[in-house]
């Protein structure tokens, strides 16, 4: 279980760009948080994955604090950024086994995973080639493939399905059903409100910092539809 | 209009205070202080070696009256700072220059940009220069006396003097790209040929300062220099000019670098424009080969990828792998040539020395140029998100940084040592004492180049070479590497005395360890909250 309690982030000391946050997402959730841009996604993802720090609050990934334990709490995440910035000097496969070292998964664990998550994106014939030579696509899937070789229980992703091709957005929609089926939570940002209503069963919207509306999709858009909910919510002041 | 709103924004772009040091200093008060006393010191020793050892050079000058010599230092010096330069910065200026997409769809002529690129790199060979050349030509006017009309062609000179080393090798720092960019390991070409064009540099110049060895530094590099100024026109247009009031040579001066600079403009806007395209293409090759995985410790794993950004780096390898490169060369050469190398090494830190104190302040001045523990933090630039977010304690990433240093300089300084010893016949406990105080001193500074990164990381920039060589992190690190240079030496000249030579070097390394335990403390304690406030 992911509990994000009371978070609040300052970069200026004057404005709040997460303003006392309060959210849980549970085992097998698929969360989705938008927000208009400068909203505080990002901070609030970089947050809960140990990045960034906060002033207030705290972040609990299974009952263990990213504040005070963040090794043990960083164990059990995978973090994905909005841009695949990403060890160029290094190839496809050095940098897989360089996450794969830090988790200390098993060679042959590893070996399985790679082949099947590299089959699966299309990607397992370039895994040799530097990572400078990949594509912007390319790298976002080598980035999700590296989130996933330690099988994480939580997964945060900022803005996943830019990027993607169809078919790759549409395997990671898989994906994502498959490892909440077997007990993960998946907590992402993204500004593509349908992907929300038809993949989320929970959704957050975010803005000026402060959370405005939370809870199970299909209850907090009730019969209209979320960009309408989403457009209404922002106009509000 | 256009190219000086361009200038003006490129020059802000690389040479913002809060960019070049990577920090606010307006906001952060206590760097602002440290930094003003850092670059303080660097001065004071800069103008204690460089500048003394020219007024000097220049007071022995005049009773040859000699001192046309020092304006052909001036001109050399600053024809090889601008070869320098270029040869580095040409490549991500001009031919690849990181804001291309972001230009390239205005409605600006290349022209202006070339011209707004160029001038902005011109900018920082001119400070450069300035910085080189003020003790020089101060030494000059304070000998010679002081001449308005030859202060004006000494301004004018200096505008000229870089101009035809930035058309020549700006077009060798292309054709080398371009050469092993066709190549798989374009990187580990290009850095072998820069290696190559350093090397040879020294070479040319050792042979000729070799005729003269045991004069001093200066006088050994004059057979050099004056070789130089009898096959370079402008070199003796620009003394002639300046210590004659040769005017027509000044004029010569002008025109040919003017001339130049001109042909050279109109003859690389398509160059630029084409190896800028060519920049953009992404060719992913797809390879039959399969991709195997290998497991490693975490901390292997974070030295692996420390080596492999080192190889992937031209500027990274060429600047950090010097030291060790030139180390391993001259007491490898030491078995054949041991008079020469024993000159030069006497030349670069000073005569009437013991000869196991000159080579071990000669490889600690070799060591002190291996500093990337000073920056290696900062290089993780946008990827530092990775190593936040995955559950690695700060001090291990520290420790495999300061390993990484150690590992790239130590090998190659026991080695000369050994080689060393051969050639010059040292004792057994000479050679010991000598590993061990080269140990001490290569833990003492990749410690400190540790704390210095904590402090002083550097995450913005465009171009490594900002980390590598312009940042604050790294001025503080090769400087940082004389000071501990010096106070080993200040220990040794008032102990040994008192207790003769090699109990005063194993105290002075037990003095390095000491110091060095310290600052492995403070990397340990302070690793973790000092991450936690870097922004990733």
């Amino acid at each position: 279980m992911l509990e994000i309690i009371n978070l609040s982030k300052s970069y200026d000391g004057k404005k709040q760009a997460c303003d006392h946050i309060s959210l849980t997402i549970e085992k097998g959730d698929i969360y989705g948080f938008v927000g208009h841009n400068g909203a505080g996604k990002t901070t609030l993802l970089k947050a809960i994955a140990g990045i960034l720090d906060f002033d207030q609050g705290d972040v609990l990934i299974n009952g263990i604090s990213i504040k005070t334990d963040p090794l043990a709490a960083k164990r059990q995440i995978a973090y994905i950024p909005d841009n695949p910035d990403v060890y160029e000097s290094l190839t496809g496969i050095q940098y897989l086994d360089f996450i794969a070292d830090v988790f200390e998964v098993e060679l042959s664990l590893r070996n399985e995973r790679i082949q099947r998550y590299a089959t699966m994106f299309g990607i397992q014939d370039v895994l040799s080639n530097p990572i400078s030579s990949y594509s912007h696509g390319m790298k976002q899937k080598l980035v999700l493939i590296s989130a996933l070789i330690h099988d994480p229980k939580i997964i945060l992703l900022d803005e996943p399905f830019v990027g993607l091709d169809p078919q790759a957005s549409y395997q990671v929609k898989q994906l994502f059903h498959d490892m909440c089926e077997k007990g993960a939570l998946i907590f992402f940002s993204t500004h593509v409100l349908e992907v929300v209503e038809k993949l989320c069963n929970k959704v957050a919207i975010i803005k000026q910092g402060k959370i405005v509306a939370n809870g199970e999709t299909s209850s907090i858009i009730k019969d209209q539809s979320l960009e309408h909910l989403f457009m209404e919510l922002i106009k509000e002041s | 209009m256009i190219t000086l709103k361009l200038i003006k924004v490129f020059f802000r772009e690389n040479f913002q205070l809060s960019r070049l040091i990577g920090t606010n200093v307006k906001k952060n008060k206590k760097k602002a202080i440290l930094l003003g006393v850092v670059l303080l010191y660097a001065f004071g020793v800069y103008l204690f070696s460089f500048g003394y050892l020219f007024f000097e050079f220049g007071k022995a000058l005049k009773t040859l009256d000699s001192l046309d010599v020092l304006l052909q230092f001036g001109f050399m010096y600053g024809f090889g700072i601008s070869l320098i330069i270029v040869l580095f910065r040409a490549n991500g200026y001009l031919f690849h220059y990181k804001d291309y997409e972001i230009l390239e769809p205005l409605p600006i002529p290349h022209r202006s940009v070339i011209i707004a690129k160029l001038s902005v790199m011109m900018i920082l060979v001119y400070l450069s220069l300035a910085m080189i050349l003020s003790p020089i030509l101060f030494s000059y006017f304070y000998h010679a006396g002081f001449h308005l009309g030859k202060l004006l062609i000494v301004l004018i000179g200096f505008l000229m003097m870089p101009i035809i080393p930035l058309v020549v090798f700006s077009f060798i720092s292309l054709i080398i790209a371009r050469i092993t960019s066709s190549f798989r390991k374009s990187n580990l070409l290009n850095i072998l040929a820069m290696f190559l064009v350093f090397i040879g540099i020294m070479a040319l110049s050792l042979s000729f300062s070799a005729a003269s060895s045991g004069a001093g530094p200066l006088p050994g590099q004059q057979n050099f220099i004056s070789g130089f100024a009898s096959v370079y026109l402008p070199m003796q247009w620009f003394v002639s000019a300046v210590h004659d009031l040769a005017l027509l040579d000044l004029c010569w001066l002008i025109l040919s670098s003017m001339a130049l600079l001109v042909g050279f403009v109109s003859i690389i806007q398509k160059i630029v424009l084409k190896t800028n395209q060519k920049g953009l293409s992404v060719i992913t090759r797809r390879q039959s080969k399969i991709a195997k995985s290998q497991v490693h410790s975490t901390f292997t794993s974070l030295l692996m990828k420390e080596v492999r950004k080192f190889v992937s780096v031209p500027i990274y390898a060429v600047n950090s792998g010097f030291g060790p490169l030139l180390l391993v060369i001259l007491s490898s050469l030491s078995l054949v040539f041991r008079e020469q190398i024993m000159g030069f090494m006497s030349d670069t830190v000073g005569a009437a020395i013991p000869l196991d104190v000159v080579i071990l302040l000669f490889v600690g001045f070799c060591l002190s140029t291996v500093f990337t523990s000073t920056f290696t933090l900062s290089l993780e630039g946008k990827q530092f998100w990775i190593l936040k977010s995955l559950p690695i304690e700060p001090v291990k990433i520290m420790n495999a940084k300061m390993t990484f240093n150690i590992l790239l300089a130590l090998p190659a300084a026991w080695l000369s040592i050994l080689l060393f010893s051969f050639s010059f016949s040292l004792e057994v406990v000479q050679i010991v004492v000598m590993l061990f105080v080269t140990l001490s001193f290569s833990l003492l500074t990749s410690a400190f180049g540790s704390v210095i990164n904590l402090y002083f990381p550097k995450f913005e920039f465009r171009n490594d070479v900002e980390v590598v060589k312009q940042s604050v992190g790294a001025l503080i690190g090769i400087f940082g590497g004389f000071a501990f240079i010096a106070l080993n030496g200040v220990g040794y000249y008032f102990l040994n005395p008192l207790l003769g030579s090699n109990l005063t070097l194993t105290l002075m390394g037990i003095l390095n360890l000491l110091i060095f335990f310290g600052f492995a403390l403070l990397v340990s304690r302070l690793s973790a909250g000092q991450f936690r406030k870097m922004k990733a």
